[in-house]
């Protein structure tokens, strides 16, 4: 009788040990992995990556001490109190226009040439009161300015407008008179064409959260060149984190709690995969066409996670059809514990896509990605230079 | 040569055991409140087979870090001591992230040399807890442990303590098997024991 029982204990405790061992659900990768891939701060925290000059070889970016061209010349530093928060390049006029966290209705502008010599501009637009206080909301690394005051058509609402920089001025685009009683959540560019100018191949998706419950969202898409289009309902509870558009037209989202659903601008979406990942808002989704498959590349809100690739037949906008992998090697060989921040394609040679990317904490890559290989965790994918060691903006060819 | 003297010091060890006078009887206690340092000693990954021995970036990871404990044993008989101990351990990464352990384990000590110093050779089994960026986990603990510790007086003892840490990692996500790894750490305490 005592057997039994000491048997009884034993084999309870041995279930026990069993049923609490081993609950790693919520991890993005495991926990001795995270810690042997983690690597040491370089030293540079980038913040955004500006923009490449006229001859393609001065790179201009911004970091978490001030505004700066390749290789490390300070243009504009961040004192106390004046901290450089969002930047433009205007490639068109050679000079760069920056927010700090002092301003809330002026834009501040200087030539690359001479960086001392500072202008201010206040932006605004005709749909605002012009008795009431236009604030800048933020600016866009591709020149777009939210503004957000009160509406000229009727004082008691309020009203954003989205405005574009260029050669010292800001233009206006749109404005967004249904959004009254609503928040700016963000505005969303295509990873690798932050810097783009607005057009049918480099969109944003601006998105907005009622003020009542903060749970009810409405997306718009826009181009600057047709009219914005409100993403369907689909999206009515869900965050954006980031999306690509395809040479067909087809846009594809990632939400932040890693579901992919494709569709078109102006019909309906289909949510092709849900992926046990979570994403930051503005996180990092590249997109590679090949000569059969879409590959969307990206990198979860944890720090510690490979890149991970969402596969499908290109053009597809089905469920089911979709495939993962984690990159580790080639060109993900280094970004394991990298944060993305901010990314630059420079273009496509031979079947391959060079691409800067920027981090936190890791220093500055240039990776090049095989298109037709982008799904592959191996040295076959592409490959990547290591952190600050880029050489140069020229085109991979080779991997 | 090497070998020599690790045989010279295993037939002192016979030698003394064999004549010396059992300090301790079966019913003595101890409790030992531990201090020190671990040192992260290699991490194997199973599904690749990738062994990565050393501290800090390109290997391991982590960095030193430091240990605390508490443990309690009673002998049950002259010569070995059964009793548990809780500790908590903690490294940082290359990342400058924060790694976790709180292994809590059972104890069986063996004292072959006993008396003003005492010489322990401990085995532990148990779990710990242990947690690191986005990532946590119950596992499993074991360890094998030697120590010294100088008695000055009757009660009150100095340690010095060595040994090796296991710490194995299995996720049952299919995702995350890949990443199912086994852990050495290398700790170096210092201890102040009570007995009686």
């Amino acid at each position: 009788m005592q057997t039994k029982h000491r048997n009884f204990i034993l084999f309870s405790l041995l279930i026990a040990i069993l049923v609490i061992t081993g609950c790693n659900a919520d991890a993005s990768a495991g926990l001795f992995r995270q810690i042997s891939e983690s690597t040491t701060p370089v030293g540079i925290q980038y913040k955004q990556l500006l923009g490449l000059d006229a001859t393609k070889t001065v790179l201009y970016y911004s970091t978490t001490k001030g505004i700066y061209k390749s290789p490390n010349d300070p243009l504009k530093a961040s004192v106390k109190d004046k901290i450089i928060q969002s930047t433009y390049y205007d490639t068109a006029s050679n000079d760069i226009a920056y927010l700090t966290n002092e301003d809330s209705v002026s834009i501040n502008i200087f030539d690359v040439g001479s960086p001392n010599s500072v202008t201010v501009i206040t932006p605004t637009d005709g749909a605002f009161n012009p008795s009431e206080t236009v604030s800048i909301v933020n600016l866009y690394p591709n020149g777009l300015v939210m503004l957000h005051g009160t509406s000229a058509a009727d004082a008691t609402k309020t009203l954003y407008a989205l405005g574009q920089y260029g050669s010292g001025t800001v233009i206006p685009k749109i404005t967004f008179p249904e959004m009254d009683g609503y928040s700016l959540v963000s505005v969303i560019q295509e990873s690798g064409f932050e810097q783009s100018l607005l057009s049918s191949t480099s969109p944003v998706i601006i998105s907005f959260v009622d003020n009542a419950t903060k749970k009810i969202y409405r997306h718009i898409f826009y181009d600057g060149t047709t009219t914005r289009q409100e993403l369907p309902s689909t999206f009515s509870d869900k965050r954006l984190a980031g999306f690509s558009i395809d040479t067909s037209s087809n846009v594809y989202i990632i939400t932040t709690l890693g579901e992919l659903y494709g569709g078109t601008a102006t019909g309906a979406f289909v949510e092709m995969y849900d992926a046990a990942k979570t994403y930051d808002v503005h996180g990092f989704m590249y997109m590679t066409e090949g000569t059969t498959n879409t590959h969307i590349i990206t990198k979860s809100s944890s720090k510690n996670d490979a890149l991970f690739v969402y596969s499908f037949p290109k053009g597809s906008t089905l469920a089911n059809v979709t495939s993962t992998n984690s990159i580790r090697s080639g060109y993900g060989e280094y970004l394991f514990s990298a944060e993305i921040v901010s990314t630059l394609y420079l273009g496509n040679n031979s079947g391959i896509d060079t691409l800067l990317i920027a981090t936190n904490e890791n220093g500055l890559f240039k990776i090049g990605i095989k298109v037709d290989a982008a799904n592959q965790d191996s040295s076959n994918n592409g490959r990547s230079s290591q952190s600050e060691e880029y050489q140069d903006f020229t085109l991979y060819n080779t991997i | 040569m090497k070998r020599f003297l690790l045989l010279g010091l295993l037939m002192c060890i016979i030698a003394t055991m064999a004549f010396a006078v059992p300090y301790y009887d079966k019913g003595n206690q101890m409790f030992s409140f531990t201090l020190g340092t671990t040192f992260p000693t290699f991490t194997y990954f199973f599904e690749d087979k990738d062994f990565r021995v050393g501290f800090g970036e390109n290997n391991t990871g982590a960095k030193v870090g430091g240990y605390g404990a508490i443990s309690y044993q009673v002998f049950n008989s002259p010569t070995s001591a059964i009793g548990g101990e809780i500790g908590y351990d903690f490294n940082f990464s290359a990342s400058n992230i924060l790694f976790t352990a709180v292994p809590f384990y059972a104890k069986y000590s063996f004292f072959p040399v006993q008396g003003q110093w005492d010489l322990p050779i401990s085995f532990g089994l148990g779990g710990a807890y242990i947690k690191y960026n986005d990532a946590s986990l119950m596992t499993l603990f074991g360890n094998v442990q030697v120590g010294l510790t100088w008695y000055p007086g009757d009660n009150w003892g100095f340690g010095l303590t060595t040994g090796l840490w296991l710490i194995p990692e299995f996720n049952y996500d299919d995702a995350l098997k890949q990443d199912n790894a086994l852990a050495g750490f290398i700790p170096l305490t210092l201890s102040i024991t009570y007995r009686q």
